[in-house]
């Protein structure tokens, strides 16, 4: 299937060459491969209105469609079409338009407490757009000769484990 | 007495401040150096972070 | 006259530094939230700006004015308060909140020590404790007012709770940092003019000590005016006490351990802020004791510093001054109302009462109740107005006993559970509280804070010890707080980052779907 996937900092061999240095060659990789992870990325329009003052502004919310969690992004980010194995892909575990429907109150809870404001702020959705950001799943052998699994973020270059 | 005050009372009160800077300072050291020890993980943490600015991560 | 002048000039200002704020965020199509860009100093000088308060200049001086040098015990301990602060709780609290994934301070609680009545109980507390800081702000407006408008006390009240309430509805817009740190800068300003122009006067520290003596010497003993604490060591610990670790238990004060940006911003703030406490903790009960051979004969000790202010200084700068307190008060007071509506709305109205509140309802709720919180202080400021100083002191040590232990075992002992938090949430409430009403701190020789704290901190170990051990989950979560997650050798611990909120969801659909069979993966 064709998917619109967030731009990545790191391709396989990368990703791999990062892992190597960060275990300082402790550990082995004897399989990695690619998995694709849905958001829901949603840009509303937001004003508010004070006597002394009009404020209008956008708000990207980029919003977790496996775990339906939201959070602000800073910016839209690059996008690439690609061509991706269906299996590669996680599927949808939150209804896309019930996530763009709560969004507002997301939004409207952050806007209060970081802004301290008082008056209610009209948030209108613009637009949003399913993408998907590209993960490595890592088997990794370390020299106990236990086997374990890390979550490599592609485009930070982060990692976690999984277990 | 120091500055009129009986040297007791004078410990007591006012000796703290120049005890709770050196004190910060040398806290502000160890701290530092469990930074580095740290700092792989601030490392990925910022890069976790700069991937946030791009639009890509969850919070 | 003049004091109207420079009011007006200064409102104006403020507004227009607001408003030309919220300009340029919108000429640079900034988008909303996108973080902020504040430096350490500016982040410093705003919390100390928003946590000054009408104390510094009222409740502290009036008090040292009463009882000589001993006083200052709540300074020694107020200093080094930051370095307890950020030292035991700091980074590890700022870690573990984003990992349970909360931003209130009594969420956080929640989530920590997971039970129905959790939230109920601490956010009543939380209420009905952080409201005597309002009611301190109230009526040191009033006073202020009174001083500024020479109008009768009641009426200066109901102006000054009219004006902090008026600023809080109309004050998300100009409370944007720049107008904060102006605020903070002139308030700082104010303290240390009166301060140098005091010293000069009295002839310095030795000067000032020398005469303090000859007026009564137990002015400058160590057990305080006519030796009145002689001896009572249990009111020494819960003066240095409360400051020193009662931070610990403030929910408006851990709050800013969670808004941390980044965990190793907590080196530079404990430098800067013990730096800035060093100079201006101490300062305003000095200028209290400076106040007894200035002015042997003041009505009301808590006006020490403005009296000084209009004995020093020319008229406009003394009505700077004034301003300054008022702007202490009023970016305190509208902080401490707004956590307070927002408590009200959704600790307990969407909590308990409407789950499915809509924002605008949450709103409403929200300024209805800062409303009536604003009206039932001016009642009982008008009834009887009691000091700024026991009012802040006594809600202070009530939040620190009913919280100080939750605080701090949520993230040093692994066995801190609902049972003990719930426990000693109730017990350090009421322990507080009958200590203040039967007058035990005079009589038994022990501090209310010091009581609280630790009778509290005793049910807290008992309750914890005879409960359930929390969930699993949680005591990992306080094991990636603490960087002691186990990780198969290979990687170093510090390798892994914080959290990836991913990771449960893609755990979940490798396990059910067939793709690490598929591709040759041992199972996860």
């Amino acid at each position: 299937m064709e998917i619109k996937v967030l731009k990545n900092g790191f391709k396989m061999d990368e990703a791999y060459k990062h892992l190597m240095k960060k275990s300082k060659g402790k550990i082995k990789i004897d399989n990695m491969e690619a998995i694709f992870y849905p958001y829901e990325l949603i840009e509303f329009a937001i004003e508010y209105k004070g006597r002394l003052s009009k404020n209008n502004a956008k708000c990207l919310c980029l919003a977790d469609l496996v775990k339906g969690e939201y959070a602000i992004a800073k910016s839209r980010g690059e996008f690439n079409m690609m061509e991706v194995d269906d299996t590669l892909v996680m599927p949808l575990k939150v209804d896309r338009q019930e996530l763009i429907d709560k969004a507002p109150s997301y939004i409207f809870g952050e806007i209060l407490r970081e802004k301290r404001m008082w008056h209610n702020p009209e948030i209108n959705y613009l637009q949003s757009d399913l993408i998907y950001k590209p993960f490595y799943v890592v088997q990794c052998i370390n020299e106990e000769n236990e086997v374990f699994h890390v979550l490599f973020d592609a485009v930070s270059g982060g990692f976690v484990m999984l277990n | 007495m120091i500055l009129g005050l009986q040297p007791l009372v004078f410990f007591s009160f006012l000796s703290w401040p120049v005890t709770y800077i050196i004190i910060s300072i040398i806290m502000y050291f160890v701290m530092a150096r469990n930074d580095k020890k740290e700092e792989a993980w601030e490392k990925a943490y910022e890069e976790w972070q700069a991937s946030k600015a791009a639009g890509g991560d969850t919070e | 006259m003049t004091e109207y002048i420079v009011l007006g000039i200064y409102l104006i200002g403020m507004i227009g530094i607001g408003v030309y704020w919220s300009k340029k965020t919108k000429d640079s199509e900034d988008y909303l939230l996108g973080g902020r860009a504040m430096g350490p100093v500016l982040t410093a000088l705003t919390l100390q700006s928003t946590s000054m308060s009408g104390y510094m200049f009222m409740g502290g001086p009036a008090q040292s004015y009463k009882e000589g040098y001993f006083t200052l015990w709540y300074a020694v301990g107020d200093g080094g308060g930051a370095i307890f602060n950020v030292g035991i709780l700091g980074k590890r609290m700022r870690r573990l909140s984003y990992i349970l994934g909360c931003l209130s301070p009594i969420e956080y609680i929640e989530a920590r020590y997971p039970g129905k009545v959790t939230r109920a109980i601490a956010a009543a507390i939380a209420v009905c404790f952080v409201y005597g800081y309002v009611l301190a702000q109230f009526l040191s407006a009033g006073k202020t007012m009174h001083a500024l408008l020479h109008i009768p006390l009641p009426a200066a009240i109901i102006v000054g709770a009219g004006v902090i309430v008026f600023y809080t509805f109309a004050g998300g817009y100009l409370a944007v940092a720049w107008t904060d740190f102006i605020q903070g800068i002139v308030m700082v300003l104010a303290m240390v003019v009166i301060f140098v122009l005091s010293w000069g006067q009295v002839g310095g520290l030795t000067g000032l000590n020398e005469a303090l003596t000859a007026i009564d010497p137990t002015y400058t003993g160590m057990w305080g005016y006519q030796n009145m604490y002689e001896g009572q060591w249990g009111v020494v610990a819960g003066a240095v006490g409360i400051y020193l670790i009662g931070y610990m238990g403030l929910p408006h004060v851990v709050i800013r351990h969670m808004a941390m940006e980044h965990p190793n911003v907590a080196k530079n703030t404990v430098v800067i802020a013990t730096v800035y406490n060093q100079l201006f903790i101490f300062v305003p009960y000095i200028i209290g004791l400076m106040g007894i051979i200035m002015l042997p004969n003041i009505d009301d000790p808590e006006m020490v510093v403005l009296t000084l202010a209009y004995e020093l200084l020319p008229r406009v700068l003394a009505a700077i001054v004034l301003v300054a307190i008022m702007s202490a008060i009023m970016s305190t007071a509208d902080a401490q109302l707004m956590l307070m509506g927002t408590m009200l709305g959704r600790d307990i109205y969407q909590r308990y009462i409407n789950k499915d509140a809509t924002d605008a309802q949450l709103m409403n709720v929200s300024k209805i109740c800062v409303l009536v919180v604003g009206v039932v202080s001016v009642l009982v400021a008008l009834i009887q107005p009691p000091g700024v100083f026991q009012i802040v002191v006594f809600s202070f040590s009530t939040l620190g006993s009913a919280f100080l232990p939750s605080y701090v075992a949520a993230v040093w002992w692994k066995r801190a559970n609902t049972t003990g938090c719930v426990a000693s949430m109730i017990v350090g409430t009421i322990v507080s509280i009958v200590w203040e009403v039967a007058g035990l701190a005079t009589t038994l020789g022990i501090h209310t804070f010091f009581a609280g704290v630790v009778i509290s901190a005793v049910v807290f170990i008992i309750g914890s010890l005879i409960g359930k051990p929390p969930a699993q989950e949680i005591q990992d979560a306080m094991d990636r707080a603490a960087c002691k997650t186990k990780i198969p050798a290979g990687f170093a611990t510090a390798d892994f980052k914080e959290l990836a909120p991913e990771t449960s969801g893609v755990i979940s659909f490798l396990k059910e779907s067939d793709y690490m069979e598929e591709r040759g993966f041992m199972p996860v």
